[in-house]
């Protein structure tokens, strides 16, 4: 059943904040299976700390359903850690009392790891971590983030839900908590950690999310969601009733443009695979294309949907 | 990849969630300032009343009265240059169920509007809630923990005062009037409710307000708005002695010299007019604390409500 | 061996070759060089992440593709371990590093600065041996 259930799965998933403003986020769908590490990228302002939220049992949804690892939000507290783009903590607190404070609340799960949490909280050699003895409020932004990724880590979470986890850390903890992750991932736990900062989940990710103006508008693994479109270059006219065109730009004589598709159309075209970069970059620029989702990334419904459709044509 | 989460039992669909609270440690040691504030606030009256009853006032005022004459003549207070022990224990007395009556639950919805107030503002409740402990059990603790306490030190101070005010009758301390006849119906259960009531409108107004200082004004000022409404009331509604005459009025004594210098001053004869038997102490603070715990009962449904709107 | 532990890859991650194929390209040449012989171990993939930070599916996918090449064999519960060598020394001194040399020499008679022999040689090696990597 676990296999089945996917970490997070959305159906028209739409919050506001306020009846008189427009939605923060709106009719979303798509599924994260288990085990993935996803990168959810979008601009300031674009509904991902908001979904994150959702997911996180903090928010309640306007509309629609979001599942997180099969259940409620609500019901799936205890396997879920969330840290907050704000990274809060206790400022009175020192470090181990902070360490103390997610043991205490996470104790009924009998999950609490806390060599796990002393060991981001500490770091393993000297002058990586921090003094068990220092207060929060001392603490740098990045120190923060050190702390509240140590009770996501001690909480040996089957999801995390990162908000701009990497924002404030330097080279080198960013590389050391990076890699903790990943071995995190490593063992089953699905990670999601939202950025606007493209290059910093370059590697680390292996399944994307985008989303713009509060809608999905990419979904699925990374190589998938490359794979699926191609970049060309050439001096021909583009038919766009053939493909769906993200983006045309003019270059030299001729023309390049990233199309949503793996044919080549008729004409001297050079084609390329283009980069996670590029197609994100051109979704971010144009926001009226179609969204796209892979069939890992689709909600049940709409494979199911689709399936069904299938055998109909089949048939 | 190693797949742990398919050998992870299964939860079952009902009865599944198994969170515990935050403890008693993380909810005293996030809130220790205003555990000290309120234990040196218990701490303060209680020595103050200890100071009231055996310090220099209480032992001056009770030689007084000792050395007038027969039991019944009871105006050794307007012998001149003997007085002043005698009216400074009735002022100090006055002062300290003052602070009893009014500040405590100012004291206690301070702490509420801290408990709440300053973790809304800090963003730290969403830490509590995406940890191991629903947002309802974690709001039943930041009630219940300081609810014990407020209720145990003011339950304290209540009990001292009462001894106070039996001991300073037996000695004939206490002199007739409205402020007796309040000392009397005021201190009792209700007090200890009225702390309550402070805590529920400090938690609510935790959720309400935006920030911790305006939680903390509007908890004050509701909290002290709420006892400035219900005092009256005690002493208006409740039926006066008709029949005004030694033994009927509270210790048996507060009706009569105002009978007896009811032409003299307005404020011993204000008292007359409002003097209460002794039997309807309990009566009054029961209806009181009654009521007070239904307004307690309100405002904590509403700060639920509040919360239940919020999450999920 | 027992160094073969210590084994580490470095990734680029602004070269704009895939990870994946960083990781099989240096372990082929990590197997070049010697510094691992068959019957060494592999970091494991939890190792190769906590030391690199990259996503744990890439170091599985380059290890599966050194499998499929036939150079290691994951055994289970074990870890993966190399199987084939890759010529060790001959790479290194070899007639055919006498060839190069050679070669060499002549081109910079010809007057090639080291830029342009490195280009050349790329675009020959292209040419003949595209690069896989997708």
């Amino acid at each position: 059943m676990s296999n089945t259930t996917a970490a997070l799965e959305a159906a028209g998933l739409a919050k506001s904040y306020s009846r008189r403003k427009p939605a923060v986020l709106d009719e979303c769908s798509f599924r994260l299976p288990r085990g993935r590490v996803c990168a959810l990228v979008g601009p300031n302002g674009a509904g991902k700390s908001t979904l994150l939220r959702l997911a996180a049992g903090l928010l309640r949804p306007a509309r629609g359903t979001l599942h997180v690892l099969g259940l409620t939000p609500a019901r799936a507290r205890e396997r879920v850690a969330y840290v907050a783009q704000s990274k809060p903590l206790h400022p009175q607190l020192t470090v181990a009392e902070t360490l103390r404070y997610g043991a205490v609340l996470n104790r009924s799960t009998g999950r609490w790891d806390r060599r796990a949490a002393e060991r981001i909280a500490y770091g393993r050699e000297d002058g990586e971590g921090l003094a068990p003895d220092a207060r929060i409020r001392t603490l740098s932004g990045g120190q923060r983030t050190r702390v509240a990724l140590a009770l996501a880590f001690g909480k040996r979470a089957e999801l995390m839900l990162l908000d701009e986890p990497m924002a404030d850390l330097d080279p080198l903890a960013r590389q050391q908590l990076t890699g903790a992750l990943m071995s995190a991932a490593e063992e089953g736990t699905t990670i999601v950690m939202s950025s606007h900062v493209i290059a910093e989940l370059e590697g680390s990710c292996d399944f994307l999310l985008l989303v713009t103006g509060g809608r999905l508008r990419l979904g699925g693994e990374i190589e998938e969601v490359t794979a699926a479109h191609t970049l060309l270059t050439g001096t021909a006219d583009l038919d766009a009733s053939r493909q769906t065109v993200i983006e045309e730009r003019p270059s030299g004589r001729g023309r390049t443009a990233l199309v949503r598709s793996t044919e080549v159309p008729d004409g001297d075209w050079l084609a390329e695979r283009p980069n996670v970069e590029e197609v994100l970059l051109a979704h971010l620029r144009n926001t009226h294309v179609p969204p796209f989702l892979t069939g890992d990334a689709s909600p049940v419904s709409v494979q199911r949907a689709e399936r069904a459709r299938a055998q109909e044509n089949a048939a | 990849m190693s797949d742990t989460t398919t050998t992870r039992p299964q939860p079952r669909t009902e009865g599944r969630i198994r969170t515990g609270g935050q403890g008693l440690w993380a909810v005293l040691r996030l809130h220790r300032a205003a555990m000290w504030v309120w234990i040196v606030f218990v701490a303060g009256m209680a020595a103050a009343m200890l100071w009231l009853q055996y310090g220099p006032y209480g032992t001056g005022a009770t030689a007084v009265q000792q050395g007038c004459g027969t039991p019944g003549h009871r105006d050794c207070y307007s012998i001149p240059n003997r007085a002043e022990d005698f009216h400074q224990f009735g002022g100090m007395l006055d002062y300290l169920s003052w602070l009893l009556r009014n500040i405590a639950p100012v004291v206690a919805g301070w702490a509420g509007g801290a408990l709440i107030g300053r973790e809304v503002e800090r963003g730290t409740v969403e830490l509590a809630w995406t940890q191991a402990v629903t947002p309802v059990r974690w709001l039943t603790e930041k009630l219940a923990v300081p609810g014990v306490l407020l209720a145990a030190g003011s339950g304290v101070l209540v009990l001292q005062f009462r001894a106070l005010l039996h001991w300073a009758d037996a000695r004939e301390l206490l002199i007739a009037g409205y402020s007796t006849q309040d000392y009397y119906f005021a201190f009792g259960p209700s007090a200890v409710a009225y702390v309550l009531l402070g805590l529920a409108v400090g938690v609510l107004t935790g959720f309400l307000a935006r920030g911790t200082l305006s939680a903390l004004g509007i908890a004050g000022v509701a909290a002290w708005g709420v006892t400035y409404l219900v005092n009256p009331w005690r002493t208006r509604i409740w039926p006066v002695v008709t029949d005004v005459q030694l033994g009927k009025g509270p210790f048996g004594y507060a009706a009569r010299p105002c009978q007896w210098r009811q032409s003299e001053t307005i404020y011993s004869a204000d008292a007359c007019l409002g003097a209460k038997p002794a039997s309807l102490y309990w009566p009054v603070q029961l209806v009181e604390t009654g009521f007070l715990l239904v307004l307690t009962a309100l405002a904590v449904a509403a700060a639920y409500w509040l919360l239940r709107r919020r999450t999920p | 061996m027992t160094a073969a532990g210590a084994f580490k890859f470095r990734i680029d991650r602004r070269s704009g070759v895939a990870t994946y194929w960083q990781i099989v390209q240096q372990t082929k040449q990590a197997l070049r060089l010697g510094l691992l012989e068959p019957g060494d171990k592999l970091p494991t993939a939890r190792e190769v992440v906590e030391a690199t930070a990259v996503n744990p599916n890439t170091v599985l996918k380059a290890y599966r593709e050194l499998e499929r090449e036939g150079l290691v064999e994951g055994r289970r519960g074990l870890g993966t371990f190399v199987r084939a060598s890759l010529g060790t020394a001959s790479s290194l001194d070899s007639p055919r590093r006498a060839e190069l040399e050679e070669w060499m020499d002549r081109a910079h008679e010809d007057g090639l600065a080291r830029e342009d022999m490195t280009a050349l040689f790329d675009s020959v090696l292209n040419e003949r041996f595209p690069q896989e990597n997708s």
